[in-house]
């Protein structure tokens, strides 16, 4: 009796212990997106993107506030967030998702794993379900994470005035880039 | 006569194309300028947005703020700049300051007691300001 006991119990924190190791973890995550048209090109960076990703299940999240996004010019940045984002509703943008291929990306072992996530994405109050191709890099403890997709506006129902809308690609390129550590209490 | 209407109108509509094509390739600036709209210390900035998020967001965001107190955490980010997190009531996030102008920054040692002046952009886990400045 007290031998199950003390098996269960061992069990237990073992498991807890190992869970405990399994979430990598970044606020200093990258994302930036990139439009280009014969009128213009626009880019702008966000250094401030939140993000888990457990390495036991799969599972992935992000999340970012519109408002660090950082654009070259500051009049962009202000149409960005007042008239299309509309950031005073829409203050973040979030994706939850999974990785498909989980059986390919081997955590534990250092290399470079290309890898599909496909999961929920929210922009503007929207949320569509969205595929992308990545590659996780797996090296000295940290796991880095790069994809590229691409977004467009009206999905979202971000509308775009007629008189701007030639400098605006009909679909955004969105990179990614993060660097997660594991998720230490 | 109509030779000086003429003229005077040319004139007025170079300036205000000259003045258009001014504020659109104004660059952003790294930090923010002018007089703060909120003064306050970095624990009853984050308890604000802690207990009521969207009151506080409704206060805060977008706008410049100038946030007081003690540095817990300073954090170099490749190519992009420093952050600096201040203390706050909450055991494991704070108010996090994101530098992109490093110049502003430096000097500053974990303990230090500073005036941060940035940009509000709302909470994810930390309450994350941008365009930061260290004000004396």
């Amino acid at each position: 009796m007290k031998k199950s006991i003390a098996t269960v119990f061992i069990t237990i924190f073992a498991f807890g212990v190992s869970i405990a190791q399994e979430m990598y973890f970044t606020k200093n995550g990258h994302v930036d997106f990139f439009s280009s048209t014969p009128m213009e090109d626009i880019k702008a960076d966000n250094n401030k993107v939140t993000s888990v990703l457990n390495t036991t299940t799969g599972d992935i999240e992000f999340s970012m506030l519109i408002m660090a996004f950082q654009f070259e010019k500051s009049l962009m940045q202000e149409h960005f967030n007042e008239n299309y984002m509309e950031s005073s509703t829409y203050p973040k943008s979030s994706f939850k998702g999974k990785i498909t291929n989980f059986d390919a990306v081997n955590f534990k072992a250092d290399g470079t794993y290309p890898a599909e996530v496909a999961g929920k994405l929210t922009i503007h109050g929207v949320t569509k379900d969205i595929a992308a191709k990545g590659t996780f890099t797996v090296k000295g403890g940290k796991i880095n994470a790069v994809s590229s997709f691409t977004v467009k506006p009206e999905d979202y129902n971000i509308s775009i005035p007629n008189l701007v809308r030639d400098k605006i690609a009909k679909e955004i390129k969105v990179n990614i880039d993060n660097t997660y550590e594991p998720y230490v209490k | 006569m109509k030779k000086k209407v003429l003229l005077s109108v040319s004139l007025i509509v170079i300036l205000m194309t000259a003045a258009a094509m001014y504020m659109y390739n104004k660059p952003s600036s790294q930090t923010m300028s002018g007089r703060p709209d909120y003064v306050v210390n970095a624990e009853t900035f984050f308890q604000e947005f802690e207990q009521n998020e969207a009151a506080a967001n409704k206060k805060y965001l977008n706008k410049t703020v100038l946030i007081s107190g003690i540095v817990t955490e300073i954090q170099g980010v490749d190519s992009v700049g420093i952050n600096i997190t201040l203390e706050t009531l909450n055991p494991l996030f704070g108010v996090s300051c994101e530098f992109t102008d490093p110049g502003k920054a430096d000097k500053i040692k974990i303990g230090d007691e500073v005036s941060i002046k940035g940009l509000c952009t709302g909470m994810l886990l930390d309450v994350v300001l941008v365009k930061c400045s260290v004000e004396k």
